[in-house]
């Protein structure tokens, strides 16, 4: 049986070149990850599991599962297709603590990443602050406003989660589109002006 | 697929069978290339042969038609993405499937301009 292909030509002439690019969205258990992704996203979030293995929990000497246990965490992630060449996605990190190791996978080569903050549950938060900024992915804070909820005073959030001045912070509302947009653009921002600045000291 | 897990998954499952997957991939839990990220996109090789294959590896190959991601085949198959991972690295050692270019370069001004525009558009 042979897989049918259209429109394009066999052998060297074709090669693919579609470029993905990662956007992280992280935040505790609750916080509003997959209504962020699903707010942006052109297909209805999907959910897939990854294989977390926590090596030299327990000793099991039987082939294939030596000194490891596994374990499965599920992850929304959302896409976004800018054009034949380039697509987006957004991925949801598993909001547990205990799994921020297995964050490397989601996260290496992300471009940026949202966290998103839920006032009553800050500390939920720090996990993923403290990941950002110790691998330097750049990232976004978002205050997801929850219905009924008062607007906060984003400089005692910053305070609280001990983000730098420099880090962007915003409030959004999760479930509507434009706001969801709002914070996408803060991030796409910064990464132009860390793009800029990259080639203005390039330039020297 | 005849081969018995060798225990229902241990530890902490969340009720998942989290080892009878790996089955799939003779127990490996790593795939031997670094280029596939959840976020690689994988084409079918044109002319690409499902002879040989396994089930699981057929219908990858059938999804990889049109361009598609390791996170959004696994979403589609049901797989746990590493698992994912190792067919999709199996078929590409093959020669079936294709890697699209993923050198992990700095984002170009250009590319970012791309999509603001394409942000701002929803």
């Amino acid at each position: 049986m042979t897989i049918k292909h259209d429109d394009r030509p066999a052998g060297d002439a074709w090669k693919p070149r579609i470029r993905p690019v990662k956007f992280v969205v992280a935040g505790g258990f609750g916080a509003g990850k997959t209504t962020f992704v699903g707010a942006l996203s052109e297909i209805p979030p999907l959910r897939t599991e990854a294989a977390m293995t926590t090596v030299g929990a327990r000793v099991d000497h039987r082939r294939g599962s030596e000194a490891k246990t596994t374990t499965t965490v599920a992850m929304d992630f959302g896409r976004l297709t800018v054009d034949e060449y380039l697509v987006m996605y957004l991925f949801g990190t598993p909001g547990q603590e205990r799994f921020g190791f297995m964050w490397d996978d989601i996260c290496t080569h992300a471009l940026g990443a949202v966290v998103l903050v839920d006032t009553d549950r800050l500390d939920q938060s720090f996990p993923a602050v403290d990941y950002f900024e110790a691998k330097d992915v750049p990232f976004v804070v978002a205050v997801n406003r929850f219905e009924g909820t008062t607007r906060h005073d984003l400089g005692a959030v910053r305070d609280a989660l001990g983000v730098s001045s420099h880090v962007p912070m915003t409030e959004c509302d999760a479930r509507h589109t434009e706001s969801a947009k709002q914070v996408l653009l803060l991030l796409l921002d910064e990464l132009v002006n860390a793009a800029r600045a990259r080639a203005a000291a390039t330039v020297v | 697929m005849s081969a018995e897990p060798p225990s229902k998954g241990h530890g902490r499952t969340g009720g998942h069978d989290v080892v009878r997957p790996f089955v799939m991939t003779g127990g490996r839990t790593r795939a031997d290339r670094r280029d596939l990220r959840i976020e690689t996109m994988l084409t079918a090789v044109p002319g690409a042969t499902t002879s040989g294959l396994s089930a699981e590896q057929v219908k990858l190959l059938r999804l990889c038609q049109a361009p598609i991601s390791i996170a959004e085949a696994s979403a589609e198959l049901g797989l746990v993405i590493g698992v994912t991972t190792i067919l999709a690295a199996d078929l590409v050692s093959e020669g079936r499937l294709e890697v699209h270019q993923t050198d992990p370069v700095e984002i170009e001004l250009d590319v970012l301009s791309r999509m603001i525009d394409a942000v701002r558009a929803l």
